[in-house]
């Protein structure tokens, strides 16, 4: 599943072939805060979650190892607890798990690799890249770490970790995290990745493969298809293309070929629908229900167009509804324009006369029409006339 | 709603009572104080509202104090459709019993029964508008809360013709007030789930920032620590860079202290050597002087030994000399010996000889000298008798100038007088007369007697200054004779004459003195004389000794010289020859001999002296060579010792040595001298392109000493540093591990959900807020012309109490704020009390007038006219019989008779209850009233603008309900209003 990629035989000699599984960006710990108290400690626990399904795959793909290229937490100061449950899952993967710190897990004063609990819940087939350079997997295979060290390095931190890397044979594979500078051009940062040097390093034969992570999407770099970004195991925003997977890389021979499984059951889509009549309200609420896995799927909705005031009751109703079933589903105010419009017709139907009428009038003006934005008074006023109609449709 | 009957039992004193009700109209209800006439009120209340379970106070203070009975109350009551009888038992044996009988019988029991009653009044029964046109006496005299009356709106909202609700129970406003106080407290704050979510929010925002500070504290602890580390590690730099300046610069101190040390040595290595150097030189140089001294002491010596070779020869050479002249010198004294006896015997004649012309000069010498003597004294004689010498001849001189020189000053300052005498004439001046014809001038000088033959006598007198000089003259020529008379002359020239004749004198007196010395000579007078008498005595011995010896040629002038000794006077001449005779004879043998005495004497002389002289030759020879001789062993002696010395010297260093060692310390000196040299020069010094001119010594120290100040320095920092980082980093390990993070995330999404939970109600409230406050505004303009109608009402019924014209300013609560009467307006608190009770009564019978017959309520005014005279009470009667004409209007009073005017009035009497089985049944009766009392005209009818049905405020005649008497219960019928009624507009309730 997912998408699969193979590459040109590097220009070395055969060697003995190589499968492990390139994961990054667990962010364990982190917290959405649009999550209501029933989502979140759900979400929390598909990160966790998240950590087995990477075990069972490594295991069924026969991975020699699992790389996790940095961000495993989403912070040093994460809690206990989170830890534990991590430790917990981790002490279940049948092959060593080599853990890179990342620009949220540096390996500074308060590393959470160095903290008494870590230390003490890790099991031993944990191992934490805490030098930056060569570390013997087994006889003939390497991992060339560039662990982060502060959140503020002063250069590229892989670079570093290729110099006087040679190319003697052994398979490398380079674990890094950060941004590279291919993808996003700041010619102020210092600690941008440099793919031209990992490219020179893959030409030379030093390496073989580039393991990185920071961005969450799954992402190859480059054109040599041995540079990777494995992308977060759970999604976390809405702008993430294709998180929720994990690479399971084989390097055999002078091939190699990458393999992305889904890993991560939760999705955050943004959708943007404009809403109006009738029909609108009733497509948009038939094609929400229509979406599966709503308790994983989180909802941000960009709305624009013209209820009547039984629409947008009914919408509201609707909304009410489907809020229960969801994740969460957020209205974004800044891209959402929803007006109400006030029929004289509409409101003789529903029994408003004398002053109550004129009321509504007013209300109706301060609401405006749609496309113009709505100010706090108009939204006030729209909510006003729904609370009207709520409060004279449920009495009559 | 209408209360038909109401049956009350064991109810607080009274046992039984029951009283009938009008379906409408004035009914007065009539009794004295306490006999229970509030209660009926009160009863009715609990009747309605509590359940015969109820223990409240309201109901036990009910309870009848003597019998331990339920006290029962049951109404028979009227409300919209519905018709029912309601009993209810209270206290004991409680219970309900519903008996509906209109639209639909129905019978209920207990608290169903409870539930029924309160749903129904519910549906039909504005209990506000109830509540609010009631005026009891416990209440305060207030004006109706009519603004929140449903009823009295929709009857307005129907009066008014403007808007309204058509759909029964509760309005849109009130709906929209029911959402806004959910969220809202009555004063429009946040209350209920607004106030909470907007506390919930603030306190998820509190929290929120600590977490956010807890965590950022984590960071800024980073920050900080890689500060500390950048620090240390600088500080262990310069640690090291201070390590190795402080090297450097002790070594260099070492070096130049080394080097200070060997310059040192060099130092006293050429002071050494240098000194070592001169002793030796010193040495050689003694060396040398001794040789040389030796030397110079064997020359002395040797020359030393010739000269004492040489003395001692002369020495013996004299010696044979003196030996030869000694013999010379014997021939030679035997020789004398008999020249000298020559001589003695010639020497004898020729001494007589000599003596006697000798003698004989003496005498013509002393001769000569008396003969002169005399002449000197005569002549000193005359001098002296010329007593004026050359001394007092000058004086007399002067005395005579000074005498003279005064004259002339006297007569040279005096006035002259001129006497003229005529011929012929006398005069006599100072007593003299004057010759005639003679002009004589008198100088004035002293007193001038003039007199003339006559007997004229003219005396002129000096001036006084005249006398000075007078005086002078006077002075002057006494000092001149006294001096004339001293010289004893008579003027200056006698004194001349004798002056002469001394100096004459004297100078023969001289020129005898001069004699006299010269015939002296060097002798004296006396030394002549002696000469003289000496040689007599002489020249007589010697002519005795003479006559001795018998010598001839001697003898003869032995006899001369007696003989001039015998005649010294007369024989001087004769002496004098014979000496000279005598003389010629004697001086040659003497001569001869003496020359011969002389000879021997001198040769003798001669060779005693040159003996003399060879003897002290010799003795002077002898005595330099035994000096030299000892001069020669003294040099001699000093040779030897000298020789020893420089054999002792040149046994320990010869002189060859002596030398080699010289040379040997000159070149050591020479070099340790140079090696001083090369250490004073600073050039020399290792380094010394770069090192500053100065004592090197101290700058290596100072060098020394900075670096390590730096040092010192960088330790502390160091240590500085280390203890940043070690405090920093224990501070970080400490809550690097608290798991804050989780906090901060927690706190996070506790925030969110706050602020998603505020928001979402906030947007309820606001919506909410603006419905009912866009309602309110609009029902309160609405309201504005509800409020024409209320005042028309208002001021239509007020017109019958307070007078035509009338007018009341009304609020749109409706609320009366001011009246105007007669052109004066007072606020409604300001107004008096009966006249507030009476407007209180006129808003309710107003409000009631108002409410649609459906929604009409029993008014009940407790007691409420005390205070009204009898034309206001007259007034009040014509406005509640406006009023009642569709109203049960009930007035309860302890005065009825004040009542009994007013129109249509029907009474009902109540009697105190006393006893056990008291029974009462009271219903009203009618009294005869006066005819309709016309209204006062309206002095100024008030504009009415509302749209107002004028039927509905022409009195209409109430419809008698139908009334089923409960059996069992005797009724009073209430009899028809003697009043006819017109325009009667039944009314038809729905479902009945």
């Amino acid at each position: 599943m997912g998408l699969t990629d193979s590459a040109d035989p590097a220009p070395s000699a055969s060697r003995p072939g190589l499968r492990f599984l390139h994961t990054a960006d667990w962010q364990l710990g982190m917290t959405r805060h649009f999550l209501d108290a029933d989502a979140q400690p759900r979400y929390s626990g598909a990160r966790i979650e998240a950590i087995t399904a990477i075990g069972e795959l490594a295991g069924q793909q026969g991975c020699e190892f699992v790389l996790v290229c940095g961000d495993v937490f989403e912070s040093n100061a994460v809690g206990e607890r989170v830890v534990q449950r991590a430790a917990e899952r981790l002490a279940a993967f049948a092959m060593p798990v080599f853990l890179l710190p990342g620009n949220h897990d540096p390996l500074d004063a308060i590393s959470i690799y160095r903290q008494p609990a870590f230390l003490a819940a890790m099991p031993g087939q944990v191992r934490v890249l805490t030098e930056a350079g060569r570390h013997r997997v087994r006889p003939g295979v390497e991992i060339v770490a560039a662990p982060w060290f502060s959140k503020h390095p002063t250069g590229d931190l892989v670079a570093q970790a290729l110099e006087g890397v040679p190319a003697d044979g052994t398979l490398r594979v380079v674990a890094g995290h950060g941004r590279v500078d291919t993808l996003s051009a700041d010619p102020t940062d210092r600690t941008m990745i440099s793919t031209v040097l990992l490219e020179a390093a893959l030409g030379r034969g030093a390496v073989q493969m580039v393991a990185l992570g920071d961005r969450h999407s799954a992402t190859r770099v480059g054109a040599t298809g041995r540079i990777w970004y494995s992308g977060t195991s759970v999604v976390t925003d809405y702008d993430e293309l294709d998180p929720g997977q994990a690479l399971v890389v084989d390097l055999e021979g002078e091939q190699i070929s990458v393999a992305a499984h889904r890993v991560g059951s939760w999705r955050f889509t943004d959708l943007v629908r404009s809403l109006d009549g009738p029909a609108g309200v009733q497509n948009l609420l038939a094609e929400l229900d229509g979406i599966a896995d709503k308790d994983t799927t989180v909802l941000r909705l960009s709305l624009t167009g013209t209820l009547s005031l039984a629409e947008k009751a009914d919408w509201d109703d609707g909304l009410d509804r489907l809020r229960e079933v969801f994740a969460a589903i957020e209205v974004w105010d800044k891209r959402s324009d929803l007006a109400v419009v006030v029929d004289r017709d509409e409101l003789a139907t529903i029994g408003v006369h004398g002053y109550a009428a004129a009321a509504v009038a007013d209300l109706a003006a301060m609401a405006g029409p749609a496309g113009n934005g709505a100010d706090d008074s108009a939204v006030a006023a729209r909510d006003a006339l729904a609370l009207l109609h709520r409060l004279v449709a449920g009495r009559t | 709603m209408k209360i038909h009957r109401l049956l009350l039992e064991n109810f607080r004193g009274v046992v039984r009572r029951e009283i009938v009700f009008p379906d409408h109209g004035l009914i007065v209800v009539s009794g004295p104080n306490e006999v229970g006439k509030s209660s009926l009120i009160e009863a009715l209340d609990l009747l309605l509202e509590e359940k015969d379970s109820a223990t409240k106070a309201a109901v036990r203070s009910v309870k009848p104090v003597r019998a331990d009975v339920g006290s029962v109350i049951e109404a028979e009551i009227s409300t919209g459709a519905y018709r029912f009888r309601y009993r209810k038992q209270f206290h004991r044996n409680t219970a309900t019993t519903l008996t509906i009988s209109a639209p639909s019988a129905e019978q209920l029991t207990g608290t169903p029964a409870h539930e029924r009653v309160r749903q129904m009044l519910a549906d039909t029964l504005d209990e506000k508008l109830y509540k609010a046109l009631r005026l009891l006496q416990a209440t305060p005299l207030g004006q109706a809360e009519l603004a929140d009356s449903a009823a009295l709106a929709t009857a307005l909202d129907l009066a008014a013709g403007a808007a309204g609700n058509p759909a029964d129970g509760e309005s849109l406003i009130a709906a929209a007030q029911r959402s806004f106080r959910l969220d809202h407290t009555p004063g429009g704050r946040p209350g209920g789930e607004f106030k909470a979510a907007r506390a919930e929010l603030a306190a998820a925002e509190l929290i929120a920032q600590r977490a956010a500070a807890a965590l950022t504290e984590i960071g800024t602890g980073l920050d900080r620590l890689e500060h500390a580390l950048g620090r240390r590690d600088r500080a262990q730099d310069r640690l090291r860079r201070g390590d190795a300046a402080l090297a450097a610069a002790r070594n260099r101190k070492d070096q130049d202290e080394q080097r200070q040390v060997a310059a040192e040595r060099a130092d006293q290595v050429a002071r050494i050597a240098v000194a070592e150097r001169d002793r030796l030189r010193a040495v050689r140089q003694q060396r040398s002087e001794s040789i040389t001294a030796l030397e110079r002491r064997q020359t002395e010596v040797a020359e030393w030994v010739q000269r004492n070779d040489d003395q001692h020869a002369a020495a013996a050479q004299r010696q044979v000399r003196m030996d030869e002249q000694t013999a010379v010198l014997a021939g030679y004294a035997q020789a004398e010996r008999r020249a000298v006896t020559a001589q003695a015997q010639a020497r004898s004649g020729a001494d007589r000889h000599r003596m006697a012309v000798e003698l004989a000069r003496l005498d013509h010498q002393l001769d000569q000298i008396g003969l002169l003597t005399v002449e000197l004294e005569r002549q000193q004689a005359d001098v002296g008798a010329a007593g004026i010498d050359a001394a007092d001849l000058r004086e007399l001189a002067a005395a005579e100038i000074a005498f003279d020189a005064a004259c002339r000053d006297q007569q040279a300052g005096a006035p002259v007088v001129t006497v003229a005498a005529p011929p012929g004439s006398a005069v006599w001046v100072d007593s003299r007369r004057q010759q005639a014809d003679l002009s004589v001038d008198y100088p004035i000088t002293e007193d001038l007697v003039i007199t003339t033959a006559d007997g004229v006598t003219v005396t002129i007198r000096p001036a006084r200054t005249a006398a000075a000089l007078t005086a002078a003259v006077h002075r002057a020529d006494t000092h001149r004779r006294a001096l004339l008379a001293v010289a004893g002359v008579a003027d200056l020239v006698a004194a001349r004459l004798h002056h002469e004749r001394r100096r004459a004198a004297a100078a023969a007196a001289e020129q005898t003195r001069a004699a006299l010395a010269a015939r002296l000579g060097a002798d004296s007078l006396e030394s002549l004389t002696a000469r003289r008498d000496a040689l007599r005595a002489e020249g007589r011995t010697a002519v005795e000794d003479d006559a001795a010896p018998g010598d001839p040629g001697v003898g003869g002038s032995d006899t001369l010289l007696v003989a001039r000794a015998g005649g010294p006077a007369g024989s001087a001449r004769r002496s004098a020859a014979d000496a000279a005779a005598g003389d010629a004879l004697g001086a040659v043998d003497l001569a001869a001999a003496t020359a011969a005495a002389v000879d021997a004497r001198g040769l003798t002389g001669a060779a005693a002296e040159s003996l003399d002289q060879l003897r002290e030759e010799y003795q002077r020879v002898s005595l330099q060579a035994a000096r030299t001789a000892s001069t020669v062993a003294a040099h001699t002696l000093e040779l030897h010792r000298s020789a020893d010395q420089l054999a002792a010297a040149r046994a320990a260093h010869a002189d060859a040595d002596l030398d080699a060692a010289v040379a040997a310390a000159e070149r050591v000196a020479t070099e340790a001298l140079q090696q001083v040299v090369a250490f004073a020069t600073p050039s020399s010094r290792s380094g010394g392109a770069d090192s500053a001119p100065g004592d090197p010594a101290a700058d290596s120290a100072a060098r020394c000493s900075a670096a390590e100040v730096e040092l010192g320095v960088a330790q502390r920092e160091l240590a500085d540093g280390a203890t940043a980082v070690a405090e920093i980093q224990g501070r970080l390990d400490a809550i690097g591990g608290q798991g804050r993070q989780d906090e901060h995330e927690r706190a996070q999404s506790a925030l969110a959900a706050a602020r998603r939970r505020h928001t979402g109600i906030s947007r309820r409230a606001a919506a909410a807020r603006l419905l009912f406050d866009t309602l309110t505004s609009h029902r309160d303009r609405a309201r504005e012309s509800y409020v024409a109608p209320f005042t028309e009402q208002l001021t239509r019924l007020g017109a019958a109490v307070f007078g035509a014209g009338v007018t009341f300013e009304v609020a749109p609560d409706l609320t009366v704020v001011r009246r105007t009467l007669d052109g004066t307006t007072v606020a409604f608190e300001q107004l008096s009390t009966g006249a507030r009770e009476q407007l209180a009564v006129l808003i309710r019978l107003a409000a009631a007038r108002l409410v649609a017959d459906a929604d009409r309520v029993p008014i009940f005014l407790d007691d409420a006219l005390g205070y009204a005279d009898p034309d206001r009470l007259a007034g009040l009667g014509a406005a509640f019989d406006l009023a009642a004409e569709h109203t049960q209007l009930v007035l309860l009073t302890c005065d009825p008779q004040r009542l009994r005017d007013l129109p249509n009035v029907q009474v009902i009497s109540l009697t105190r209850a006393d006893g056990g089985d008291d029974h009462e049944i009271c219903s009203a009766r009618p009294v005869a009233t006066p005819a309709w009392p016309a209204p006062r005209p309206a002095r100024s009818r008030p504009a009415v603008s509302a749209p107002v049905d004028p039927t509905e405020l022409v009195p209409a005649s109430t419809v008698p309900a139908l009334f089923d008497a409960p059996p069992g219960h005797d009724v009073h019928r209430i009899p028809r209003s003697s009043r006819a009624r017109t325009a009667h507009r039944p009314r038809s309730p729905a479902g009945s």
